[in-house]
């Protein structure tokens, strides 16, 4: 089920309903019920993936506790293993192939492909990630493994981020399962302005934005500026479809007494490649820190191993998007942004000096990201190298026009969200950090008058074509 | 917590925001207030959400063009009164006049046939009545309403379609050009206004045009939409060539310039709508049959494939070829005739522009083809 449904509204509704009427485990009981119901909606099938992700991990989980220390080892790769099967199965197996008869064929031991067409499970490798924190978290003894079925399958299942995250991690979000929960009128509050902020984001900015990216990314022979207008609308897009989908999982878990934690920091006022990535997709980030980048040795085993690990961190988080090469090129290229910004930080300005060019920093952040996005959107390596020798000085007038003239589209569609990073990034640096709160009287009157302006550009200017979230994919 | 973390990042140059933001925004008010004025907080903002858009009414009854100019549609299932172009009876005019032998209807596909080679190798007239972009409702019209009224005796009607297309009844009758359908419309057209309604008819059909009519969305919709491009072009180039840029925008996107389709999105499309059970009762299909049996007009439907690489139609689903099976039965029993153009290993051979139009350097080896297929039929 997509959030940007109407079934999903009246599912929403009819669960909310119900869920506020009822004791704490039979809420819980509601939750796994919806959540697999919002999973199976479309493919039941898929619900028997991840009822054997849950119960594998769970029985993985509680026989580590109970084994002597030299076996908790076993439990942990039977978890390990099945999860990455399942993923390596549903998400990269037709990759895999597909490379072992390239390079058969170069070797010309061409053999016949076998054509399995498998279907990928929507959201699969984020529950898959998130259950596997749990074992991993419950090897290190940083948790414990939980006694109840009912409380690790709604940590797994939890429907409003099962699909597209944020991936959370056992020691967050168990602890609200197990916890008793009572509604808080202005959590709900908040947690609709949220719903609804999701919901322009999507439906107006990342909608909009993405049926330009689209035609963009469908000629032939682009000009350079059309070119990257659509890289532009790319990258608008894709922050905006994903974090609209944040927003309203957070809105939903919100509204059913949960904390979800953030999954953006406005990524686009980001002045480096580090500063970056503690702003984008958050919860994977910390992810591959946790579990990959400090089980390689972090940063603690000199500058070479250092730059080794975070380019590995990053090439694996690069797949990690999707079976493709140019995925793990993003990620190669991210990695090496980050290695080339750390030697380049002592040149870094600071004081007034650092803080008068932080703007020209975020540009050129931006502009980066953007040659990433270019990477991540075009699949085809041909069509790569084309955009890369794609030249301004070969542009016609005309083609300068109608690149900028797709440039301003995208710009004014997604302008309140630049306005909202800007306006909410100031505040949260008020904050040391901290999520901007809207309170009060004078916020309440403020609130009520955006939702109503949000929810009439809705109406009127969400595109024509919906499109899918981005990383339903993934 | 917060120096923690700065010493944290100085540590790791890794993404390192802590992983469990406690968010100061779930420090509502209502912990410092009474319940019950939280939960009127709640009623203010939905109320709030759901009656800012009725300010579109009032800035569309303020700056929105005149309501004179707007009439009663003649899909009110689709839509609501809206500006609308006439009937345009000088195409029957024009059929009569010439006497046609071939009257090739549909969109851009039907843009293969090249008239002139038809009728240079047929020996007949053809009446081209393409509108790029159309779908099954608009060549419904176009049969019903100028085709059989219409004093001629062809030797074919022929309607090109692509896979599903033909009984997928919406199929580019519900986006930004409702008028594309009005020059072959009567002021009312009942019968594909019940099948559209049948369409629509899904559970959310009623809240949608429940919204549309509180807060006259559609309309309002028409003016703003073209009015945004409008201010776009105008600020790039001005106001006197911002018609030409319109145009330049549309020909960087034409067709001809699109790459080769990926071909699995195309499976997955197809794929989605080939239940031919579940969609020809809301078709077009039975009613275009029926006009044509009824009129003594042999109509023949040409399915045509998108070809993504070296000329290849992509692989087809079983869903796909039971659906191809289904509707040449119906097609048959129903006194119509179909033409499969996956079933004639030759136009793998041709050249297609961009995986889905035949290139015009082809269009008359194309024509050939099909006049050898159409010559088949009896």
């Amino acid at each position: 089920m997509s959030f940007h449904s109407l079934d999903f509204l009246l599912f929403f509704v009819v669960i909310t309903a119900l869920y506020w009427r009822l004791d704490h485990r039979r809420q819980n009981i509601l939750l796994l019920v919806a959540s697999y119901f919002f999973y199976g909606y479309v493919h039941a099938w898929f619900l028997i993936l991840i009822v054997a992700s849950t119960v594998v991990d769970y029985a993985s989980a509680r026989a580590m506790t109970a084994a002597p220390d030299d076996r908790r080892r076993r439990w942990l790769w039977l978890s390990l293993a099945s999860n990455f099967c399942l993923l390596g199965f549903f998400k990269y197996f037709d990759f895999f192939i597909d490379n072992v008869s390239a390079v058969l064929e170069a070797l010309g031991l061409g053999l016949p492909r076998p054509a399995l067409a498998i279907v990928l499970p929507v959201g699969i490798s984020f529950y898959t990630f998130q259950t596997l924190s749990y074992t991993i978290d419950v090897y290190r003894r940083q948790i414990e493994a939980r006694r109840s079925f009912l409380d690790v399958a709604v940590f797994v299942a939890f429907f409003p981020q099962l699909v597209a995250g944020p991936i959370e991690r056992a020691s967050h979000l168990l602890p609200q399962v197990e916890r008793p929960r009572t509604f808080d009128a202005g959590q709900a509050r908040s947690a609709l302005v949220l719903m609804v902020w999701g919901f322009f984001l999507k439906l107006v900015v990342a909608d909009n934005a993405g049926v330009i990216a689209n035609k963009v990314f469908a000629l032939q022979d682009p000009s350079f500026a059309v070119l990257w207008a659509g890289v532009f609308a790319f990258g608008i897009q894709i922050y905006a479809d994903f974090s609209a989908y944040t927003d309203i999982a957070r809105g939903t878990a919100r509204w059913l007494g949960f904390d979800v934690m953030r999954n953006f920091d406005h990524p686009y006022l980001a002045k480096g490649p580090a500063d970056f990535w503690r702003r984008w997709h958050i919860s994977l980030s910390t992810w591959f820190r946790d579990y990959v980048y400090i089980p390689l040795g972090g940063s603690r085993t000199g500058t070479g191993m250092w730059a080794r690990n975070v380019v590995i961190t990053f090439v694996v988080s690069g797949l990690w998007h999707g079976a493709s090469w140019n995925f793990v090129l993003w990620g190669l290229y991210h990695g090496l942004l980050l290695v080339a910004g750390r030697a380049l930080a002592p040149l870094a300005p600071r004081g007034a000096i650092g803080r008068a060019i932080a703007p020209v920093q975020m540009l050129v952040m931006f502009a980066l990201t953007n040659v990433g996005w270019l990477i991540f959107r075009e699949r085809e390596f041909a069509y790569l190298v084309r955009d890369f020798g794609l030249s301004p000085g070969a542009d016609s007038p005309g083609d300068l026009e109608t690149g900028a003239y797709l440039f301003l589209l995208v710009l004014v569609y997604s302008l309140p969200l630049w306005l909202h990073a800007l306006w909410d990034g100031l505040r949260s640096r008020q904050r040391a950090g901290e999520e901007a709160s809207y309170t009060g009287p004078g916020w309440l009157a403020a609130q009520t008058l955006l939702c109503g302006a949000l929810l009439a550009l809705i109406v009127v200017f969400r595109s024509r074509e919906s499109l899918s979230f981005i990383y339903f994919r993934f | 917590m917060r120096s923690s973390y700065l010493s944290y990042l100085s540590y790791l140059p890794l993404p390192v925001v802590p992983s469990f933001h406690y968010s100061s925004a779930l420090m509502s008010d209502s912990r410092r207030r009474p319940a019950g004025f939280a939960t009127a907080a709640i009623g203010v903002v939905v109320g709030g959400l759901l009656a800012t858009p009725f300010a579109w009414r009032a800035a569309y009854a303020t700056w929105g063009p005149e309501p004179a100019a707007v009439a009663p549609s003649y899909l009110p299932s689709l839509d609501g009164p809206r500006p609308r172009a006439p009937f345009d009876p000088g195409v029957i005019e024009g059929l009569e006049r010439m006497q046609p032998g071939f009257v090739i209807i549909g969109d851009s596909m039907a843009g293969r046939i090249d008239e002139a080679h038809l009728q240079r190798i047929s020996g007949r007239g053809v009446a081209p009545i393409r509108y790029a972009a159309s779908g099954p409702a608009l060549w419904y019209l176009v049969v019903k309403n100028w085709v059989v009224p219409s004093r001629i005796d062809p030797a074919w009607v022929v309607v090109f379609f692509r896979d599903t297309n033909l009984t997928d009844t919406l199929f580019r009758i519900d986006g930004p050009a409702p008028d594309r359908t009005d020059p072959m419309a009567l002021d009312e057209e009942p019968e594909l206004d019940a099948l559209v309604a049948a369409r629509l008819g899904g559970p959310w059909h009623g809240v949608h045009t429940t919204a549309d009519r509180l807060y006259g969305i559609d309309r309002t919709r028409r003016w703003l939409e073209p009015a945004l491009s409008a201010w776009a072009a105008r600020v790039v180039v001005g106001t006197r060539r911002r018609g030409d840029l319109i145009r330049q925008v549309n020909d960087t996107f034409a067709l001809e310039r699109l790459r080769p389709m990926d071909e699995a999105d195309m499976q997955a499309a197809a794929d989605r709508d080939a239940d031919f059970a579940a969609s020809v009762a809301s078709s077009v299909l039975p009613a275009m049959l029926r006009l044509a049996r009824e009129r003594g007009l042999r109509l023949c439907f040409v399915r045509v494939l998108r070809r993504p690489v070296a000329g290849r139609p992509p692989v087809s689903s079983p869903a796909l070829d039971r659906y191809m099976a289904d509707l040449g039965g119906y097609i048959e029993s129903n006194g119509g005739w179909l033409i499969d153009d996956r079933d004639d290993p030759r136009m793998a051979a041709l050249a297609y522009n961009d995986g889905d139009h035949v290139d015009r350097s082809d269009r008359q080896r194309y024509t050939e083809l099909f006049f050898e297929a159409i010559s088949r039929l009896r």
